[in-house]
């Protein structure tokens, strides 16, 4: 048995598709890049105003002020067949791509099926994609196709003659001139076409008559041109005027998600990575891609992703093209364990990342990994590992070899950045005595300013911060580096005990002196 | 006989309102006790690897509510190296969220912030956002909400309720989250854990885990653990 999947206005839907509610309204197709475009298909809203093929757009504007008028979008129409092609390919893997908006399907092999049931699946399933199909059910494509072509929506031959007989002859394709002989001649069914016999028709039609029987018989079978359906998930739209906020985009880049996910879905896929490309009205093109961490074809959180983004990009030009498409990937299945600390859901803490990132910055925001550089400070952010225990090194343990023998020494510090500048006098080379306005609450005005007892009146005049005598001093330590090119440093650091019984680091640049921090 | 029946419906309908009541908040409120003699439950925590704060707070950090450390003097940033650590140790992941920029990580190698998410705000306003889209994850086992390097003009203008907010916000997530703050000042805090240290120059002296097992702790709150008196601890 062969099936055909039928999409009547495939054109027409291919646009509409992308945009919800428009096919109960009254829109035409053209073909812009025609010289003189003329109506191509249209909606049963627009037939009903009065609207025929072959109208220009001024004729179709003139029976409706409602009228929408689309073009004709090859990316569109292209993303349309993929979809049905991957839905077909979702029932058999013996697909056609006949036409366009026409797959032909052989059911040979598979296990016995319910007709019935299995076409108004595939109606539902298409329904699902935005793609009103009609399905035929035959014993070989030429009868399957004539079944489409009359289902509503659904069409199961079961006594294929029967069937024929009752179609109308226009059916089996006649050029004008022979139809308008054969009406004539009273002939205005399929059946009453095939009762004229071979034979008298070839001698009175000519050769065409021969073909139009055989069709009408619908006896022989071809094979198929067997395809595989592209591993491309990607839906477009071109807006008619351009998008200037956030919600209408959302709610296109929503319905595309969706039919993106119901395609993985139907191949058995889930999202890796989604891609979203903008073309502004200045030309200017702009990506962005989404690695999703979890692979997985969960609208909402796919969705939330996009938003995250969309929130906080903000754009000099409006946006007047979009596109939106998904990778396929499998789904990741890992067994949790005991002892590691897996997220538990990757992909809200990829969103979670994204809004933080918004929120600080993105070099403010990360895993700090140390510099192997004598310079202090000398630290850089690099993006969390989302990976559970993959991402880790192995577990190390206070014995382990990869830690220093030794822990680290003192107090930790407490660092300003950026340092706080300082004016220190110094008496035989050694700091007595430190002016610097640190942050409170280490500074002036706060709480801990009780504990700084008899530290005004050790500094010098003019001084206008927090003087602290400096009871014990450990320094100085010198310290430099990149001699050989421009970020040269060079300095010298002292560890100091300060009247407010504090531990402070100072430090001694070309520049000055500065507090870099208190020990805590 | 009437009147007394009438005294006792009249008795029982109130009776029964504050049962109805009491099994309303125990719905809406777990943790919350209804009585004394109601033993509190068991949570699963997230141990510190500080011998001190895993023994006033029975194993560790308990997830789903709020702790609060108040580091008035000194010792703040040496208790988060030592629980950073930890956790590196354990693969543990943790988010510090850090409120004035100030943790300096060259005092744990690249093995160790391997799991560590360091949020790095401009000031506490900032750190209170990220703290809340951090708990709102539920992915980290430890947030860690360090305002103790902020100043006093900032940390004053966090109102009351934010508190409040973080714990109903973290309640029915496995996370557990430490303040650590200069003063006292985390009204929804299950447990306030204070330190009272003080280093010299001669603290140079001595290693990370010395110094550590040398400060002094003060459990001046406890929900959990019925607390009369403050209760200090040391490790010995």
């Amino acid at each position: 048995m062969f099936v055909v999947i039928y999409i009547p206005e495939f054109f027409l839907h291919a646009v509409l598709r992308a945009e919800a509610g428009l096919e109960k309204r009254p829109v035409v197709l053209i073909d812009a890049a025609e010289k003189k475009p003329l109506v191509l298909q249209l909606t049963v809203a627009a037939r009903a105003v009065g609207i025929t093929e072959g109208m220009t757009p001024t004729q179709a504007l003139a029976r409706s002020t409602l009228l929408q008028i689309k073009p004709r979008c090859a990316a569109q129409e292209k993303a349309a067949t993929d979809t049905l092609l991957q839905c077909a390919y979702s029932f058999s893997p013996s697909i056609e791509s006949t036409a366009d908006g026409v797959c032909t399907l052989d059911l040979a092999g598979l296990p016995n099926l319910d007709h019935e049931a299995l076409a108004s699946e595939m109606v539902q399933r298409l329904a699902t994609l935005h793609l009103p199909a009609q399905v035929g059910i035959g014993r070989n494509p030429w009868l399957a196709l004539l079944a489409a072509r009359a289902a509503r929506p659904c069409c199961v031959i079961k006594n294929s003659t029967q069937f024929l007989n009752a179609l109308p002859v226009e059916a089996i394709g006649p050029s004008p001139e022979t139809l308008a002989i054969l009406h004539k001649w009273g002939i205005h069914t399929v059946g009453q076409f095939v009762a004229l016999g071979k034979e008298p028709l070839s001698t009175r039609l000519g050769p065409e008559a021969l073909a139009l029987h055989e069709r009408a018989v619908a006896s022989s079978t071809r094979p198929l041109k067997l395809v595989r359906p592209p591993q491309i998930f990607e839906e477009t739209i071109a807006f008619e005027h351009e998008i200037e906020t956030i919600e209408p985009l959302l709610f296109i880049l929503r319905r595309f998600l969706e039919q993106l996910l119901v395609r993985l879905e139907m191949m058995y896929w889930v999202a890796q990575e989604l891609r979203l490309r903008f073309r502004f009205e200045s030309g200017d093109p702009y990506e962005k891609t989404f690695r999703i961490p979890a692979p997985t074809s969960n609208v909402e959180t796919l969705f939330r992703m996009l938003h995250t983004h969309l929130e906080t990009l903000r754009t000099e030009h409006p946006i007047v093209a979009l596109e939106l498409s998904a990778t396929p990937g499998r789904a990741i299945n890992h067994q949790f364990g005991l002892f590691e600390s897996v997220l538990r859901d990757p992909n809200h803490f990829h969103e979670t990342l994204a809004r933080l990132t918004a929120l600080v910055g993105a070099e403010r925001i990360g895993t700090p990994v140390n510099e192997e550089s004598y310079k202090p400070d000398a630290f850089r952010i690099e993006p969390v590992s989302l990976e559970g225990s993959a991402g880790f090194q192995p577990a190390v343990s206070p014995t382990s070899s990869r830690l220093p023998l030794q822990l680290p020494r003192g107090p930790a510090l407490l660092r300003f950045r950026p340092p706080t500048p300082a004016r220190v006098q110094l008496a035989q080379g050694r700091p007595i005595s430190v002016d610097s306005d640190l942050p409170s609450p280490w500074g002036c005005g706060t709480e801990s300013s009780a504990h700084r007892t008899g530290s005004t009146g050790a500094g010098g005049e003019g001084q206008t911060g927090n003087v602290h005598r400096v009871h014990d001093a450990r320094g100085p330590w010198r310290n430099s580096g990149q001699w050989w090119d421009k970020d040269q440093w060079r300095r010298e650091e002292w560890d100091v005990q300060a009247s407010d019984g504090r531990l402070y680091r100072l430090c001694h640049r070309p520049d000055g002196w500065f507090v870099e921090g208190v020990y805590d | 006989m009437s009147s007394i029946r009438r005294d006792r419906e009249q008795g029982d309908a109130p009776r029964a309102n504050i049962v109805q009541l009491r099994d309303l908040l125990g719905q809406r409120f777990p943790r919350v006790r209804m009585n004394l003699a109601e033993k509190p439950p068991a949570h699963p925590c997230f141990a510190t690897g500080v011998p001190q704060i895993d023994g006033l707070l029975q194993g560790g950090l308990p997830k789903g509510v709020v702790i609060e450390l108040v580091s008035a003097q000194a010792g703040g940033a040496l208790t988060l190296r030592r629980i950073l650590r930890h956790a590196g140790q354990q693969r543990q992941r943790v988010a510090l969220v850090d409120g004035a920029d100030a943790f300096d990580p060259a005092g744990l190698n690249n093995d160790l912030l391997a799991a560590l998410l360091w949020v790095r705000c401009a000031d506490a306003a900032q750190a209170l956002k990220a703290a809340d889209l951090v708990l709102r994850d539920g992915n980290m086992p430890l947030v860690i909400l360090d305002l103790h390097g902020n100043p006093a003009k900032q940390l004053r203008k966090i109102p009351g309720t934010t508190w409040y907010r973080l714990q109903r916000i973290i309640e029915p997530t496995p996370t557990a989250l430490l303040v650590v703050t200069p003063k006292a000042m985390v009204s929804s805090a299950e447990a306030r854990l204070s330190l009272a240290n003080q280093f010299t120059l001669q603290s140079w002296e001595q290693t990370e885990a010395e110094l550590v097992s040398r400060m002094k702790f003060v459990l001046q709150r406890a929900a959990a653990t019925e607390v009369h008196e403050p209760i200090a601890v040391e490790a010995s």
